[in-house]
């Protein structure tokens, strides 16, 4: 070391660290647009939070506007309609995970029945359909079919079970189970390939065991696919909760109307409305942080309790 | 081995109920084809469930003829074309570097990765304005830049390369190859089947996309077919101007054979096609990538 330095002393001290970084050039060519990307588009927004303290000018930036502490925070407990679209938001996405975890999994279990592999894979193929088209097209569809002249309409007065065509889409009671079924029939198929993926994890074994035990179907599935699968069931459910204060834009704006608007309005559609549409910046951005917040905790609760009573987490 | 009488009944209700969830699942793209290649004076009398009555192609042929519509269907192309190629290139560059645990950067980069994947991004507002001091506001970038990493996607990347073999990344180094020339060469030809996986994702966000147009946009020109879609969807009066322009230049021999909602369904089959066409042909891979991806965050 010491002769190292003699015969060059005119070397940066830390030398070590700029040969390392000259020999990472090219790792460092790769990783600087991103992390300049990263910090621009996911640390940039959260500079713009500092605007739910303030009552936010454009003209003037977050620089200069007039700061205001926790009054938006205040006003939004004072505030009925926002509180409405909280309420809303946490029924519709509790529905939607309640729905969304239970008919993947009986899916699932159902599929993996099916020893027909051409007929099963027909069945995922077309259980994928409504995941990959956007929530446009599911609207489109679903406005028609369940429209005053749609076929389900047509079928029921067919029937004679009404004798006026359902307003399925100005039921205000009605619209949240309604969100929350199309979610569920939306997402489905692509929820099973996770537990399909379980399954097929089990050693096979068991199952012929059972069979010489004679256990039938029903008692296979019960006794052995669904304990086996149990951890990844548990995990997949618990981590979900995350999602519990996210209940999705499209669904409300695309469906939802006039005469569903109380129980049609969440967050998302809110912060729309009065956030980009009426310019209450501040106060919208206020409630989008008070989401954000929660969300995290959220996230961070479900990961420690899925870390507990399991060997699986997020992080 | 022989099936009991009642092996045999449970599989025939399984496979029964499974036909019927099925068939739930692709009945409603049923009905819309079948009305949107019905005459619409026609479907307004009902009694359609599975196949037009009186064959039409009045509304598709206003729908390929329509100059914003054309226009529109462009600029879907285009963001998913670009977008989708950005996105996999720069999301598997990003991933390739978090494969490298020796990278000084590496440990601070990881902190950086999290924060951004747990708390970056959400709130409307915020990203609004910095859209608008960025000047993304009403511009086609606003379609493609924040879209050119997915953090997602940089995971799926990563699992799959650290379950490649080592040995020709190993060999190329020894030759004195860099990682830039490393990652185009060795990884990136390597990596097909996520790369067809992640491409259908972002190709599908790309496509399906419509609330940055909401939001970002007021323009005419950067309106996406999605968007019009909605538009067509929301104000009746948007899909009667349509026809009664359709009528006007002569190209639908009576008008009534198409209306508003005929042409919607055609738009909303038009922008299905293109999905119906490309992920069944992919499902072994996407299969595959989302276990990848569910195996370890």
């Amino acid at each position: 070391m010491v002769r190292e330095q003699v015969k060059r002393p005119y070397r940066h001290k830390d030398s070590s660290l700029w040969t390392a970084l000259y020999k990472q050039r090219y790792l460092l060519l790769m990783s600087i647009p991103f992390l300049i990307w990263i910090f621009v588009f996911h640390f940039g927004p959260m500079y713009g939070w500092l605007m739910a303290f303030q009552n936010y000018n454009p003209n003037e930036g977050v620089l200069h506007s007039e700061w205001v502490g926790l009054r938006h925070f205040i006003s939004f407990f004072q505030n009925a309609e926002a509180i409405r679209a909280v309420r809303n938001t946490i029924a519709i996405s509790s529905l939607n995970i309640v729905a969304g975890n239970f008919v993947p999994l009986i899916l699932a279990l159902m599929l993996n029945e099916v020893h027909k592999t051409v007929f099963k894979r027909t069945i995922q193929t077309i259980s994928y359909l409504p995941h990959f088209v956007s929530y446009v097209v599911i609207a489109n569809l679903f406005l028609a079919i369940l429209g005053l002249q749609g076929p389900v309409n047509e079928l029921l007065m067919g029937l004679g079970l009404v004798k006026l065509p359902v307003k399925f889409w100005w039921n205000d009671r009605a619209f949240w189970y309604m969100i929350a079924g199309i979610n569920t029939w939306k997402e489905a198929g692509w929820g099973a390939i996770i537990y399909l993926a379980a399954i097929s994890g089990i050693n096979q074994e068991l199952y012929e065991a059972a069979t010489v035990d004679g256990c039938g179907r029903f008692k296979r599935i019960w006794y052995i696919t669904i304990p086996s699968i149990l951890p990844t069931v548990i995990v997949l459910w618990i981590l979900s909760l995350g999602d519990i204060f996210n209940a999705g834009f499209d669904a409300s704006y695309l469906l939802g109307n006039a005469a569903t608007r109380n129980s049609s309005d969440v967050i998302a559609t809110y912060v729309y409305r009065y956030g980009i549409n009426m310019g209450m910046y501040s106060f919208t951005t206020a409630i989008s942080l008070m989401q954000i917040c929660i969300g995290f905790i959220l996230i961070f609760l479900s990961n420690t309790l899925a870390r507990k009573f399991t060997d699986y987490s997020l992080w | 081995m022989k099936k009991s009488f009642g092996e045999k009944i449970f599989d025939f209700v399984n496979g029964l109920l499974l036909t019927i969830m099925a068939s739930s699942m692709i009945y409603p793209f049923i009905y819309v084809l079948a009305i949107s290649l019905n005459e619409a004076a026609d479907s307004n009398k009902g009694g359609i469930f599975l196949f037009p009555r009186k064959f039409t192609l009045d509304s598709y042929r206003i729908v390929m003829e329509n100059h914003d519509l054309l226009n529109t269907a462009l600029v879907s192309v285009s963001r998913t074309v670009l977008g989708t190629v950005l996105t996999v290139l720069c999301s598997a560059m990003f991933a390739y570097v978090f494969t490298k645990p020796k990278f000084i950067f590496y440990k601070p980069m990881k902190l950086i990765f999290f924060i951004a994947m747990f708390l970056g991004g959400g709130a409307l507002i915020p990203v609004y304005m910095l859209y608008r001091s960025l000047g993304l506001l009403n511009s086609f970038a606003v379609y493609i830049l924040p879209f050119l990493v997915n953090l997602w996607f940089v995971i799926l990347f990563r699992t799959y390369y650290t379950q490649m073999p080592k040995g020709l990344e190993e060999a190329a180094l020894v030759d004195g190859a860099n990682e830039l020339r490393i990652f185009f060469t060795i990884i990136l030809p390597l990596s097909t089947p996520m790369i067809a996986t992640v491409g259908l994702f972002a190709a599908v966000d790309q496509w399906n996309s419509w609330r940055d147009t909401l939001f970002f946009t007021s323009k005419d020109s950067l309106k996406t077919l999605q968007f019009l879609m909605m538009e067509v969807m929301q104000k009746a009066e948007a899909g009667s101007m349509i026809t009664r322009a359709a009528a006007k230049m002569g190209k639908v021999r009576k008008v009534r054979s198409v209306d508003p909602v005929s042409v919607r369904m055609s738009i909303t089959i038009v922008t299905t096609i293109p999905i119906v066409l490309v992920y069944p042909f992919l499902q072994k891979y996407f299969m595959k990538g989302m276990l990848i991806g569910s195996m370890k965050g």
